[in-house]
C-alpha cells in the first residue's frame, strides 16, 4: 500500500509517501513558511533522486496539502498517477492525552476528541488537527489514521507518570507525565533488537532521540516504563530552544523579577532556552560544534550541559529498568553526530558502556549500526517515525476487500 | 474563517490589532493617512516586537511572519474587497463618522465594519451609514496591549445584525480572547473604571499624597497588577487618555472624568508617555523605561516653564 504520511507543524508540513511493502519512502518532502508570502516547497523522489524546489503563496494547511498532493501526483515529478493509488493517510498527532493509548482510524468523533485535547498541547495539536482537516477535505474517500506521540508511553506505571503535586490537579486537569516521541522510541526499540538479532521483549533498551526536540525512553522488554518528556515536550533533556528539566521555582522567580506574563514565560522556556539560550549563538548542533572548536566558551558550556543531561538520564533509566542491554541513538543529532554520542556516553564504563571510536566515527551519514566495545550494545538508528506511522496507517485502514493492492 | 482583515489607523490600538491578527495567521491590510505616518507605524510595530523578543515573548521568526502578513497602504480604497474592516483611528466622533461614511461608499455590500471605540455610541456611529449598512456595524473595544490582554468588549448598537455579531465572535475566537458583552454606554466597563483610576492617580500625585513610584507601587502590590496607573497612562499615551477623559466628561458629566490639570499640562508640553520618550516616566528610543529616580514631576510643571526633556 502507498501511504501518505503527514507531519503538520505550525508553519511547515513534512511528508513522505511510503510503500509499505518495502518500507521505503517514494518521496520525501517539506512545505516551509506556510502563511508567509513565499512558502517553500521541496520534494525529493527516492528512486532517481530528482528534486523539486518551488516557491508559492501558501496561506494555510489546506493550501499546503493541495500543493503536496499536486506534487505527489505530478506527471513529471510525482510517484502516483492518481490519488486512488494512495491507500491511506497517516497523521502524526503530538498529544493523545489519556484518551488515545494507541493509533486510531479518524472519524468525526476522533476529530472532536483531538480538538478537545488542544488544551493539553496548545503548541502542537492545533496544527496537527489543521493537517487532518485539510487532508480529509481533499481526500474524503481515503482512510486516515492518527498516530500519537504519546501512545507508546501509555503503559508507563503510575509511579513514573505522577508528579508530586496535589492529586486534585490530576483529577481536574489530567496533570501528569505523558511523554512524547513515542513512535520514534518504539522504532528504536525494534531496530536495536533487529541489529542484535534478538526480540524487543528480551531487552532493556534505552532510546535516546536527539533532534530539535530531545528525549530519552526506558524500554523494558518492549514497553516504555519511563521517558524524559512529561506533561509537555518541555521536560527532560536540553533541546535546541527548550530548557528541559528545571526547578519550577526558577520561572516563578524570573516572572516576578521581569514582570513576565504566562505567555512570555511559556515562550522563554520553549523558544529562547536550551542550546540557543545557553550559548547565545545557535540552536543548531553543527554551528555549536564549530564554534566550540574555535574556542567559544558558551558553545562549550551549552554542549557540556546538553551531554551531561543525557548521561544522567542513562544512569537513571538503567536504575529504573534494573539493568541495561542496549542504547540506541536517533534523531538528526543522534544518528549523525559521532562526537555528541561519544560525549553523552563518557564515563559510563561502570555500566558496561564502552564506545568503539572507529565504528562510531563511521556512523555520520544516516547509516545504522552498532558502535560498542563493552557489554552494553550501542547503536545509531535512522529516525523511523514516518515508517511506523505508515505501517500503523496500513494496519488500521484494512485490506482492500477485492485484494487489489493500493 | 476570517483570513483577510482591513485595519484603519496605525496608532497604538491599530498596530496592536494588526499585530494580534497577523500572529493568528490573518492577512492584514493596515491603512494609514500618509507614507510618512505609515512608515512610523511600521517602525513602531517593529520596535514593539523587538522589545518583546528581548523579553522572550516572541521570536525573530514570529516577528518576521507578522511583518510579512501586515501590508501597509495609504489608500482607503485598498480595503474595498475585504470582508471585515476594523476602524481604530482616534477617539474622535467626527473623524470616525467621516471614515465610516467613506467605508460605506467603497466597501462590498456584505462587509462587516468593526469600530474600536471606548467611549462613543455604536448606534450613533451607525446613523452615519446608509440604512441597509447599519446592521453590519459592531463595536469591539480592544484593550491595550492588544496582543496580551485576553479580553475584548463587545458592543452592539440598536441595529447591529447577526452577521456582524458572528464576525465579532469569530475575531475574538481567532485571537483567543474572551468576549465581554457590555451595554452601549460611555466607557463600557474597562475604560470607565480605568480612566477614573488614572485621573484620580494624577490628582493624588498633584496633591502630593504620594510620589509617582509610591502611587504605582501601592496599586501594583495591592492588586497584583503588572502596571501602576501612572505607568499604564504612559503606555496608553497621555494624549489619548486626556481625549478619552474629555469624551467621558462630556458624555456623563461626572467630575471624576474632568482631566486633571497636570495631565493637560503634560499633553500640552508634548509629554505623551512611552511614545514621546517622556510621560510620568522617561523612556529610551526603543520605548524601554529608564530606571531614573523620581522626576521633576513631583512638582507640577508650571505653564510656560522651560524644561527640556
Amino acid at each position: 500500500m502507498k501511504v501518505l504520511v503527514l507531519n503538520s507543524g505550525s508553519s511547515s508540513v513534512k511528508y513522505q509517501v511510503i510503500d509499505t511493502t518495502t518500507g521505503a519512502p517514494l518521496v520525501v518532502g517539506l512545505v516551509e513558511r506556510i502563511g508567509a508570502g513565499g512558502a517553500l516547497l521541496t520534494q525529493t523522489r527516492t528512486h532517481d533522486g530528482s528534486r523539486v524546489r518551488s516557491s508559492a503563496a501558501i496561506l494555510d494547511h489546506r493550501d499546503a496539502i493541495r500543493a503536496i498532493l499536486d506534487l505527489v501526483a505530478d506527471p513529471e515529478q510525482g510517484v502516483v498517477e492518481s490519488f486512488d493509488e494512495i491507500g491511506s493517510v497517516g497523521h502524526r498527532v503530538v498529544h493523545g492525552g489519556e484518551r488515545f493509548v494507541e493509533s486510531v482510524r479518524i472519524d468525526e468523533t476522533v476529530v472532536e476528541e483531538i480538538r478537545e485535547s488542544i488544551a493539553l498541547a496548545p503548541l502542537h495539536n492545533p496544527h496537527n488537527l489543521a493537517g487532518i482537516l485539510a487532508a480529509r477535505s481533499r481526500l474524503p474517500e481515503v482512510p486516515q489514521v492518527a498516530v500519537f506521540d504519546t501512545a507508546f508511553h501509555a503503559e508507563m506505571p503510575p509511579h513514573a507518570y505522577h508528579y508530586a503535586v496535589p492529586y486534585v490537579l490530576y483529577r481536574r486537569y489530567r496533570i501528569r507525565r505523558y511523554g512524547f516521541h513515542g513512535t520514534s522510541h518504539q522504532h528504536v526499540g525494534h531496530r536495536v533488537a533487529r541489529l542484535l538479532e534478538r526480540e524487543p521483549d528480551e531487552l532493556k533498551t534505552l532510546s535516546i532521540h536527539l533532534g530539535n526536540g530531545a528525549s530519552a525512553c526506558a524500554i523494558d522488554r518492549g514497553r516504555s516504563i519511563d521517558t524524559s518528556m512529561g506533561f509537555t515536550p518541555l521536560e527532560g533533556l536540553v533541546m535546541g530552544t527548550r530548557s528541559g528539566d528545571l526547578d519550577a521555582a526558577v520561572i516563578l522567580h524570573v516572572m516576578g523579577r521581569e514582570e513576565l506574563r504566562v505567555a512570555d514565560a511559556v515562550s522563554l522556556l520553549n523558544k529562547h532556552s536550551g542550546l540557543q539560550g545557553l550559548s547565545g549563538i545557535s540552536s543548531d548542533m553543527r554551528d555549536l560544534l564549530e564554534e566550540e572548536a574555535e574556542g567559544a566558551d558558551r558553545a562549550r558550556l551549552a554542549l557540556d550541559v546538553y551531554c551531561y543531561r543525557v548521561r544522567k538520564y542513562i544512569g537513571a533509566y538503567a536504575a529504573a529498568m534494573g539493568g541495561l542491554d542496549a542504547i540506541g541513538f536517533t534523531g538528526g543529532v543522534g544518528q549523525n553526530s559521532a562526537e555528541i554520542r561519544a560525549r553523552c556516553l563518557e564515563g559510563l564504563g561502570f555500566l558496561g558502556v564502552e564506545v568503539d571510536d572507529d565504528a562510531n566515527a563511521g556512523l555520520t551519514g544516516g547509516e545504522e549500526g552498532l558502535f560498542h566495545s563493552g557489554s552494553v550494545a550501542v547503536a545509531a538508528i535512522r529516525t523511523g517515525e514516518e515508517l511506523v506511522i505508515a505501517m500503523e496507517a496500513e494496519r488500521l485502514s484494512g485490506v482492500d476487500p477485492a485484494g487489489i493492492p493500493g | 474563517m476570517i483570513d483577510r482583515v482591513g485595519v484603519i489607523g496605525g496608532g497604538t490600538a491599530g498596530r496592536g490589532i494588526a499585530r494580534a491578527l497577523a500572529q493568528a495567521g490573518v492577512d492584514v491590510t493596515l491603512v494609514e493617512a500618509s507614507d510618512r505616518t505609515l512608515e512610523s507605524t511600521f517602525e513602531h510595530l517593529r520596535e514593539g516586537m523587538d522589545r518583546d523578543i528581548a523579553r522572550w515573548s516572541i521570536t525573530e521568526g514570529e516577528r518576521d511572519a507578522v511583518l510579512a502578513r501586515v501590508h501597509g497602504r495609504v489608500s482607503l480604497e485598498t480595503v474595498h474587497t475585504l470582508p471585515v474592516v476594523i476602524e481604530a483611528i482616534h477617539e474622535d466622533r467626527k473623524e470616525k463618522e467621516r471614515l465610516l461614511a467613506a467605508l460605506d461608499r467603497i466597501s462590498r455590500p456584505d462587509a462587516v465594519f468593526v469600530t474600536n471605540t471606548s467611549t462613543l455610541s455604536v448606534s450613533a456611529l451607525a446613523a452615519t451609514l446608509s440604512p441597509r449598512r447599519r446592521p453590519w456595524l459592531v463595536g469591539l473595544h480592544f484593550l491595550h496591549p492588544v496582543t496580551r490582554v485576553a479580553a475584548v468588549e463587545l458592543v452592539r448598537g440598536h441595529e447591529t445584525g447577526p452577521e456582524a455579531l458572528a464576525a465579532a465572535r469569530g475575531l475574538a475566537d481567532l485571537l483567543g480572547k474572551e468576549l465581554i458583552e457590555v451595554a452601549e454606554y460611555p466607557g463600557y466597563i474597562t475604560s470607565r473604571l480605568t480612566l477614573a483610576l488614572i485621573n484620580e492617580a494624577v490628582h493624588t500625585l498633584m496633591e502630593g499624597v504620594g510620589t509617582r513610584d509610591a502611587i504605582d507601587r501601592a496599586m501594583k502590590l495591592r492588586f497584583g497588577w503588572t502596571h501602576g496607573p501612572l505607568a499604564l497612562a504612559d503606555e496608553m499615551g497621555l494624549d489619548s487618555v486626556a481625549r478619552s477623559l474629555e469624551s467621558m466628561w462630556s458624555e456623563l458629566g461626572l467630575p471624576q472624568y474632568r482631566p486633571a490639570p497636570l495631565l493637560r499640562q503634560m499633553v500640552t508640553r508634548g509629554w505623551l508617555g512611552e511614545k514621546s520618550g517622556r510621560g510620568f516616566y522617561r523612556y529610551d528610543e526603543a520605548g524601554n523605561r529608564l530606571a531614573a529616580g523620581e522626576l521633576d514631576l513631583e512638582r507640577p510643571p508650571l505653564p510656560g516653564a522651560e524644561d527640556a526633556p
